[in-house]
């Protein structure tokens, strides 16, 4: 009895032992941001703050154009999932639910977009963007994040409706309801759980998609959080620490928050991912 | 009930629209890099057709193969650090009776982090004037000697930039095993356990064949997502110093979007899908025959 205890005690010993590495260049961000320009110079980088200094958040929040990246991220985020919660959700409906020749095939179509690199388009993307005076509007950050998700989104809505049984449909339609208010009615609503997961996964990756961002956006009033922070690192980051890590920790907050509050939708979605084979 | 299922207005306004999106944003793009990469073309001027000529430049690009060779390594630093790392937790976790969830989720979060901001922390610990974490531990455990610029230094940046990469994706692939793991039914456990089965033999004989189609599918992931790096090594050194931390879709990108050479971005963008497409054929390949 003695040994299994000693061995849960070692198990957390090691669990905490790793979380406190996990988590120490958040936490070092965190501290960093709040010392003045001579700690950060003078003293040691691992050193305490000595006092508790906002200064940086100030001059940051007053200096940058933080709060619009922050502006621009919502709105584009928002947009992206919204409309792949509802592109996913009807086309994996009709894939699942609706009848016609080819379902299979069109299933295979949107599966294979998983293992597409991103980066085979980005080209392609810049010179169509640039002919039809997309580029440099947040429908160019919107539109290829919808197209590369969706196969996923799609994926996941299908497991889910597999195990909807087709007579709870029927009742619906039987009662005078027509397919598209049965779907609207029935089905989405039965499948918030999945929602819920494509809605937190792609918020996380629409919020720190980088790639796209900085390749089809150059104007500054236009930058989302990661390619703005990017920018302002570029920047501050060999001179001004304090604001750089102000900035770079205003940044990791919400997305800290979302993680917490939304921990098991997100893990949720990601081991449903891998584990489908 | 089954003819309004087949109305063909229904299916139309349900499925049309992915499609349209789908096929703008993904498949055709990739037609057309293909179709880019048989030309010279500075995004500008005329585009003048080269045929294979891009690709037989690419064979003989020196270039090109360090950033090939440096992928390579980077890919095999990041399997056994996030893979091999996520599993050993995995198993700890699985131990670990209260709090998992806890720490499970805590383990993730890297993994949500904006890649600016893990890049700039590390970049701050691995540097030496101020010293940075890395080289303050160095020091203090009487290892000062091996203090350097980690990210500066030839022998040492691919490595350190792999390190970031690491840190970042380990959680995904241990929230995916741990979620093998917890799904082996604890009767075979339990009975393995009544026959004498412990540690190491429990794991290998009785867990691993569980978890091989969990591992097979996050193995696929992984290869496939650092077949492509590209964020964390664009971020942190930008390819630099000279060619020690190019990878394959940084100069692919700098090609293109530095160079303005468009036809021969796109035929190095060509060169990373087929690898991506061989590779995971043949890990799928490789992992059915392992099933039969």
């Amino acid at each position: 009895m003695k040994k299994k205890k000693t061995r849960t005690f070692a198990l957390y010993g090691a669990a905490c032992m790793i979380l406190i590495i996990e988590f120490y260049p958040v936490l070092w961000t965190f501290l960093t941001s709040l010392k003045t320009q001579e700690e950060i110079r003078w003293g040691s980088s691992v050193a305490l703050p000595k006092s508790f200094c906002l200064d940086n958040y100030v001059k940051v929040l007053e200096e940058s154009n933080l709060l619009t990246y922050f502006k621009n991220s919502v709105f584009v985020t928002l947009v992206t999932i919204f409309l792949l919660i509802v592109l996913s959700s009807t086309s994996a409906f009709a894939l699942q639910k609706l009848r016609f020749k080819g379902q299979e095939l069109v299933l295979a179509f949107f599966m294979a977009g998983i293992t597409i690199p991103i980066h085979v388009t980005l080209i392609p993307l810049f010179q169509i963007y640039k002919n039809t005076g997309i580029l440099n509007t947040h429908i160019s950050l919107i539109l290829p994040q919808i197209g590369f998700n969706l196969p996923m989104s799609i994926y996941l809505f299908t497991a889910f409706y597999r195990f909807i049984p087709d007579e709870l449909m029927e009742a619906a339609v039987i009662d005078g309801a027509s397919v598209q208010k049965s779907f609207l009615r029935i089905m989405l609503p039965m499948s918030r759980n999945t929602v819920a997961t494509i809605v937190t996964m792609n918020a996380v990756f629409t919020w720190n998609e980088f790639i796209f961002a900085n390749t089809f956006i150059s104007r500054n009033e236009l930058k989302t959080v990661p390619v703005g922070l990017y920018d302002f690192v570029g920047e501050k980051g060999a001179v001004d620490w304090g604001s750089t890590f102000a900035a770079i920790s205003l940044v990791l907050l919400p997305i800290l928050v979302v993680c917490f509050v939304f921990g098991k939708q997100l893990t949720a979605g990601m081991a449903a991912g891998a584990v489908k084979e | 009930m089954d003819r309004m299922l087949r109305n063909k207005k229904t299916i139309t306004l349900f499925l049309l629209p992915s499609i349209i999106i789908f096929s703008a944003t993904v498949i055709l793009p990739i037609l057309w890099s293909g179709y880019y990469s048989l030309f010279h073309w500075n995004g500008i001027g005329k585009m003048r057709f080269a045929g294979l000529e891009n690709f037989t430049t690419l064979m003989k690009d020196s270039y090109f193969a360090s950033a090939f060779f440096n992928n390579a390594v980077y890919l095999m630093i990041n399997l056994v650090g996030q893979l091999g790392v996520a599993l050993v937790l995995a198993l700890m976790l699985s131990h670990i009776k209260r709090g998992n969830t806890f720490f499970k989720t805590l383990y993730f979060a890297p993994a949500v982090l904006s890649g600016v901001a893990v890049c700039q922390a590390f970049k701050n610990f691995y540097a030496l004037d101020p010293p940075g974490v890395f080289n303050l531990i160095l020091k203090a455990i009487g290892l000062g000697e091996f203090q350097r610029v980690w990210l500066g230094n030839m022998d040492t940046a691919l490595g350190s930039v792999a390190l970031i990469e690491c840190y970042k994706n380990m959680g995904i692939y241990l929230v995916i095993l741990y979620a093998g793991l917890i799904s082996i039914p604890s009767s075979v456990i339990e009975s393995a356990k009544m026959d004498g089965a412990r540690g190491w033999v429990l794991f290998w004989k009785i867990k691993m064949p569980y978890l091989k189609n969990v591992f097979g599918a996050a193995l696929i992931m992984a290869v496939n997502g650092l077949l492509k790096a590209f964020d964390i090594p664009y971020i942190t050194t930008y390819g630099g110093p000279g060619d020690a931390t190019e990878l394959v879709a940084t100069y692919m990108y700098k090609t293109a979007f530095s160079s303005a050479k468009y036809g021969y971005g796109s035929a190095i963008a060509v060169v990373i899908a087929l690898e991506c497409i061989v590779f995971v054929s043949v890990l799928q390949f490789l992992l059915k025959r392992n099933q039969d």
